[in-house]
């Protein structure tokens, strides 16, 4: 077959969530896509060019939505990308095992008259749930071509894109309420008036909204319709005192329309849309009774724990089911890739002078830097692994169900839930994640939150600190830690809903998708983006940082002896040893006020895991031997460190400020610095007063000195 | 009565929504419509599971005390 004609250069994808849109976007592009934001929101647009079996056409895969009413930022990008952009041919994916539902959207976008056709997605399903849809009919009922496909099974595709290239504009459709269909005409030709008499033509009609559509939305009490109209005050009254008499008689508009709609979507498919012979219902009725289990009233608390618990072991554990010397996945990825970053650095190594400034630069200020952010890669792509099957057979939407009682008593959403759980792997993702929240509020609030999960490049401070003072009780230690950095959360969740976040938060409701077996490319291809994200960020902001931080620690006045003048000096000379002496005094009430922790809470915000490192380095071990236990509790103390400072300092490095990385993510999420400020500003303060409170009150206790350290 | 006081397994028709614009929107959105059909699946501490118009909805039990049903 040849490739659709060329007259369908940009084609949007639209579709409900869990109709299968991410799978059919992935079949139709390939790896050629380009996520990216939507301008001026944190919405995440994906892009790609059609994989040239299909044709030459750039798609645009629009956010999974329900309708396109301008409730949240998903549905209003969706919109506006439809009208202002004016994509050639719109393809909306529907879930054919959830017609009715599904077919919601279509009605909006045939209102809102853009060229569509139809992907008919799981028709397979259809028959096993005792079901029969004739495609023909319901696309002569709709006006609007339908194509079956299956987007996991790869059928159908070559049919759709041959009927994309066919694509009209759809048939208008009149809604079976009377009443409401003369409000509609009413309002259509006020408006009309309203332009002739302007003589211009309103932003919006001007911007190309349809009339028709217009006015729906105009009835709707569409707010951005609205102030794109400039209506004058004789029509706005006009079209008030129209809904007025039509919600005294009737019911709320809004509630007519969806009323009006649904049925319609009945009256237009009763003909093709047919119970089989069978009458029996399989496969729902499996989704149903493994539902009966995992979200017993007993049993989906328990199930869910052991549940998380496998993935943070698999991810996680140095000793696979407690068999020492048994590395988990996770941890044996890990160390692949460090011996691989290791090996890399010695070969790169032998092309520079040793000693030289280069070598410095390269070895340690960018490889040593940018390689110790990579080889946490491994853990953290597992865990997103894990995650990404746990979402595609259905059972994050149950896990967010089922935590929503709790998260509600702390100011939160069980939507919160997979974002707080991925903060425990890295915050970067965890922050990403929370796009999926429904609630602006709730949004930010759980990124307000998400850095005091203590994530994985924590964990190694922890490790040191606690082996080396609290050898007998270090496991009690860590936990502990954990869960200080959850009860921060959920204390600050319940400060800041309060104070911050006054607004009504969103009620709960969540489509429970049934259960379905992942699909490997999906899950395949997930993973290749998060991994192609974490390559660009090690590539351009981390490694900035990293010749930043090289140069302020490898660059110092020279003392006399050695000739004087500014150059390339030990750590101990470095700018950056001479600013930690200077700001150590502010970490003296927490007890540790010495120059050397100082400068490792601030390489801390380069990367967690560096704190630990630049310990070392600081006290002539290396990383590796201070990891494996040369930096010993004599060491430590040496440098300045008592018991209780150790465990003010853990508690410090767990709450302040995540890494750049993660600033830079918040930043990016919340759009603004001020948000992120305030966020890096307030988690700072906490981790302060906290690490405060440890050494002071901790002081009482055991008798050691009051203040100072 | 509302839909947090309904026995799991049976039958209902929507009667009204007492929620505010947006959330009201947003449940006519999933299928609640006046007269719909809601079959409750089941009911625990969670919250209930709902069957509308052939898809499952998990609603927590403060919104479904805003839905009213017969």
């Amino acid at each position: 077959m040849a490739p659709p004609s060329s007259r369908a250069e940009r084609i949007a994808l639209i579709g409900n969530p869990n109709s299968g849109k991410t799978t059919l976007f992935n079949e139709l592009t390939g790896a050629n896509q380009h996520v990216g934001n939507w301008p001026g929101v944190t919405v995440e647009k994906k892009s790609g060019s059609l994989r040239p079996l299909y044709g030459k056409s750039e798609i645009i895969d629009l956010p999974g939505i329900y309708s396109l009413s301008p409730f949240s930022l998903e549905e209003i990008v969706s919109r506006d990308y439809l009208v202002d952009e004016k994509p050639d041919v719109v393809i909306n994916i529907v879930d054919a095992t959830n017609l009715e539902r599904n077919l919601y959207l279509t009605i909006q976008l045939i209102e809102l008259n853009v060229p569509l056709v139809i992907a008919l997605n799981m028709m397979d399903e259809v028959a096993r749930d005792g079901y029969r849809i004739d495609t023909d009919k319901l696309s002569h009922d709709l006006g609007v071509p339908v194509v079956p496909i299956s987007a996991a099974y790869r059928e159908g595709i070559a049919e759709l894109m041959d009927a994309v290239g066919h694509a009209r504009l759809p048939r208008r459709h009149e809604l079976p309420n009377p009443s409401l269909e003369r409000m509609i005409a009413l309002t259509e030709s006020l408006l009309n008036d309203h332009l002739v008499r302007e003589h211009h033509l309103g932003d919006a009609i001007a911007a190309g909204y349809p009339l028709h559509w217009t006015a729906i939305k105009v009835l709707e009490s569409d707010d951005l319709v609205l102030r794109h109209l400039t209506l004058d005050d004789t029509s706005i009254n006009r079209i008030e005192q129209l809904k007025r008499d039509f919600e005294d008689e009737h019911t709320l508009l809004c509630t007519a329309f969806a009323d009006a709609r649904y049925q319609h979507i009945q009256r237009t498919i009763a003909e093709s849309y047919l119970r089989a012979d069978r009458s029996d219902t399989a496969k729902q009725a499996l989704s149903d009774r493994i539902d009966r289990v995992l979200t017993h009233r007993i049993w989906a608390i328990p199930i869910f724990l052991v549940v998380m618990f496998a993935v943070f072991h698999l991810t996680f554990t140095e000793s696979l089911l407690g068999i020492p010397g048994l590395p988990g996945p996770g941890v044996a990825l890990q160390t692949l890739v460090e011996s691989g970053i290791e090996a890399f650095s010695s070969a790169f190594s032998t092309l520079f002078e040793p000693g030289s400034w280069s070598e410095s630069l390269v070895i340690n200020g960018v490889v040593g830097g940018v390689g110790a952010v990579l080889s946490f890669v491994p853990k953290i792509l597992l865990l997103f692994f894990f995650l990404t099957l746990l979402e595609d057979c259905g059972y994050m939407a149950r896990a967010a169900f089922i935590m929503d009682r709790l998260f509600k008593r702390f100011g939160l959403s069980g939507k919160s839930f997979l974002p707080m759980l991925m903060g425990f792997g890295c915050t970067v993702p965890a922050a990403m994640a929370a796009r999926t929240m429904d609630n602006e509020q709730d949004r930010r609030l759980t990124l307000m939150l998400v850095p005091f999960m203590s994530c994985g490049a924590r964990a190694p401070i922890y490790l040191v600190f606690a082996g080396a003072f609290f050898a007998a009780y270090a496991d009690f230690i860590v936990f502990g830690l954990y869960l200080l950095g959850v009860l921060v959360a959920v204390i600050s969740g319940i400060i800041l809903r309060k104070l911050l976040f006054k607004g009504e938060f969103a009620l709960f409701v969540i489509e429970l998708p049934r259960y379905r077996l992942p699909r490997w490319r999906s899950v395949t291809l997930t993973l290749w983006d998060k991994f192609k994200g974490y390559l660009v960020r090690a590539g351009t902001i981390i490694f900035a940082m990293c010749v930043v931080i090289w140069f302020f620690s490898s660059f110092g006045f020279r003392p006399a002896v050695e000739g004087g003048g500014f150059g390339m000096v030990a750590i101990e000379g470095s700018l950056l040893a001479a600013f930690g002496g200077f700001i150590a005094p502010i970490f003296s009430p927490l007890g540790f006020g010495f120059w050397t922790a100082a400068v490792a809470v601030l390489t801390g915000f380069i990367a967690k895991e560096s704190v630990v490192g630049t310990l070392g380095v600081l006290m002539g071990i290396s990383e590796d031997s201070a990891l494996g236990g040369g930096l010993s509790a004599s060491v430590l103390a040496a440098a300045g460190f008592t018991p209780l400072g150790a465990l003010s300092f853990m508690v410090f490095c767990l709450l302040y400020i995540p890494c750049m990385a993660a600033f830079a993510t918040l930043k990016k999420e919340f759009g603004s610095w001020k948000w992120a400020l305030g966020q890096a500003a307030y988690s700072v303060g906490v981790a302060y007063l906290i690490a405060l409170l440890v050494y002071q009150v901790g002081g009482l206790f055991i008798g050691s000195p009051l203040f100072g350290g | 009565m509302t839909l947090n006081s309904v026995n799991p397994g049976s039958d209902y028709r929507l009667v009204a929504l007492n929620a505010s614009p947006k959330m009201r929107s947003k449940l006519e959105t999933l299928g609640l419509v006046p007269g719909e059909r809601i079959n409750v699946l089941s009911s625990t501490n969670a919250g209930l599971i709902i069957e509308v118009k052939h898809s499952r909805l998990a609603i927590a039990h403060d919104l479904a005390g805003s839905i009213v049903v017969a």
